[in-house]
């Protein structure tokens, strides 16, 4: 069987970023315990893609659902679709955790094809190759292959984007659903489709209203559906906010400037956290601002600088951000216009740099370092 | 060092917010390139303004009192007692004279929506007002004049003393939104602008002013002033 070009650039993708996040495990098994072998390997998997952070809470309720009594009453706060698959997947696997692995795997595979394909159609395929390379390469994507939402919910906003660039408003509606279901940000997804629905019939050249627009009202009724599983159960659409706000994530709604200066004290009060977590979170924020306004002045497509401006606004309004690196993982846009810095210096400074950081933090992370 | 990176942070989202509206306008015909060029180029004009005056009173404050207390707060730096009931007033609005009580109420307004954060909507709308001031007035100037007047002119209003409290949250800012709205509708009817001075004497003015301006920030400096 002979592959296409393209089959071969996606067989390329498939190798490269697999490849990247398994080479990284190798290493660290080897700078630790100086050997490599399967078991080790399983055993990190188990303990660092399967175990971590909120990866329980996922393997809860995709095996008993939301529950309104007891600890786990809290878990409302996750959105259903990822442990729903979970939950499916499990029926062949027998295994939830090692389902939800599975499932990320495949989001994050199908979100570097549908990335390269993204950026294909209005840039090169050197440009396409450096913003799946980028995205394979941020320091916190390990986060992608493990059980969290990270991974589909990057393949599903960025199919989003993919399908409103191509103005099918059926099949972005759809994906954008999907979205919404997987997590908050699901929903901010709805500005760039307004965006392109608003320029296609009201810009330049408009072309009719048509009945299918509609559709993208799915997006918002993702998030809908959301309220609706909150009002059911508490009868209170708005329960999660409540739990969001106590034990144990203490979450609030917060100015960004309050935050981030928030963030700056709590680096001064635990400085072992600092340099992954609050430091970072405020050297993100403000890397990720002068991307979009690069891209501003570069006149990237607006739908994607929306999406990211609204993206990294809507993030760090959270008071109390621990996660802030992981969260970012999802800023789309970031990679679309880092794709189009030109062949030179900054081009490779940037994948040197980022080549760099994925070590240093996957490392971290495999390390047992409290990176969440 | 935590308030200069909260400030930073909460005007760059802005700004981007600001940047994509125009970029939008642009994109969908409503608005002109070189009017949208107008407009970036009013916002980095009060931005560098406002920038130097309030490097000025705080290298001033630094100077003079050895530290200041949460030096890149606004009240810190700046301490005229109309000032200090402005942003008592943006908290709650009430009587601080007409026009600066819509000034608060539109403030107070603003901050709710972003969490409570009063004062620094306050400033924020401050700059709003006055960028879009200066280019409303370089509109109108560039139709009866031509571009450099327009720029001249726009440039010398930022310079003129006592024109730092356009950059604060008070009645200037709303005065001078309201004056370039009103010059803009009706300063078509001036058949063109016979004034123009010649370099030399407008570098003289603007030195002028500049030594003037100065004089006033360092008096809302010491409290001395507004």
């Amino acid at each position: 069987m002979k592959l296409t070009r393209r089959g071969r650039d996606w067989l390329l993708i498939l190798l490269t970023v697999l490849g990247l996040h398994y080479l990284m495990m190798a290493l660290h098994l080897f700078l630790s315990a100086g050997s490599f072998s399967f078991s080790a390997l399983g055993e990190l998997i188990s303990q660092r893609l399967m175990e971590p952070g909120d990866a329980t809470r996922y393997i809860d309720i995709a095996q008993h659902g939301y529950v309104t009594q007891g600890e786990n009453a809290i878990n409302l706060v996750f959105y259903p679709l990822y442990p729903l698959l979970m939950r499916w997947l499990g029926w062949l696997t027998f295994s939830l955790p090692l389902s939800g692995v599975i499932i990320s795997h495949i989001g994050y595979c199908a979100a570097s094809i549908l990335l390269y394909e993204l950026i294909l159609l209005d840039g090169d395929r050197r440009n396409a190759w450096d913003g799946v390379l980028l995205m394979a390469l941020y320091p916190f994507s390990m986060f992608a292959l493990g059980v969290f939402t990270e991974g589909i919910f990057l393949a599903l906003s960025i199919g989003c984007l993919y399908a409103l660039r191509k103005r099918r408003f059926l099949a972005a509606g759809i994906v954008g659903f999907l979205a919404a279901l997987t997590r908050t940000q699901g929903i901010l997804l709805f500005f760039p489709a307004v965006y392109e629905w608003v320029t296609l019939r009201f810009g330049p050249g408009k072309e009719k209203l048509r009945w299918q627009d509609v559709f993208l009202l799915l997006i918002p009724a993702g998030f809908g559906v959301y309220l609706g599983i909150n009002g059911a159960l508490y009868g209170n659409c708005f329960q999660f906010l409540k739990f969001e706000a106590g034990e144990p994530w203490y979450q609030s709604t917060q100015w960004i400037g309050q935050n981030i200066a928030l963030q700056y004290g709590l680096a001064g009060e635990y400085p072992a956290l600092a340099w992954y977590i609050y430091i970072l979170q405020i050297a993100l924020y403000f890397f990720i601002l002068a991307v979009l306004g690069w891209g501003v002045c570069q006149r990237e497509r607006m739908a994607y600088l929306l999406y990211g401006g609204v993206y990294l606004g809507f993030s760090y309004l959270s008071g109390w951000m621990i996660s802030g690196g992981r969260y970012m993982l999802c800023c789309v846009p970031v990679y679309i216009i880092l794709s189009k810095v030109k062949d030179g210096l900054p081009r490779r400074f940037l994948l040197l740099g980022a080549g760099l950081l994925f070590f240093l933090y996957s490392l971290l992370y495999l390390r047992g370092y409290a990176i969440m | 060092m935590a308030e200069i990176l909260g400030f930073l942070s909460g005007t760059g989202i802005l700004a981007l917010v600001g940047a994509l509206i125009v970029a939008f306008l642009g994109q969908m015909g409503w608005v002109r390139r070189d009017t949208a060029r107008l407009w970036g180029r009013s916002a980095v004009m009060v931005c560098g303004a406002g920038a130097l005056y309030f490097g000025c009173a705080l290298v001033f404050g630094l100077s003079v009192y050895g530290k200041i207390e949460g030096a890149l707060t606004l009240d810190a730096v700046f301490r005229g007692p109309y000032l200090r009931s402005m942003l008592a007033a943006l908290e709650s609005p009430q009587g601080v004279g007409p026009v600066s009580t819509v000034f608060a109420w539109l403030g107070f307004a603003l901050g709710k929506v972003l969490f409570g954060q009063f004062v620094f909507c306050g400033i924020a709308l401050a700059w709003l007002m006055t960028v879009t001031g200066l280019f409303l007035l370089q509109l109108r100037l560039r139709t009866i004049a031509d571009g450099s007047t327009a720029r001249d002119a726009a440039f010398l209003l930022l310079c003129l003393p006592g024109s730092v409290f356009f950059l604060l949250p008070g009645a200037a800012p709303l005065c001078l939104l309201i004056c370039a709205v009103v010059f803009y509708l009706f300063g078509n009817r001036i058949k063109s602008w016979k004034i123009r001075l010649s370099p030399s004497a407008y570098g003289g003015a603007l030195a002028l002013c500049a030594v003037l301006s100065a004089a006033v920030v360092i008096g809302l400096a010491e409290g001395k002033l507004g």
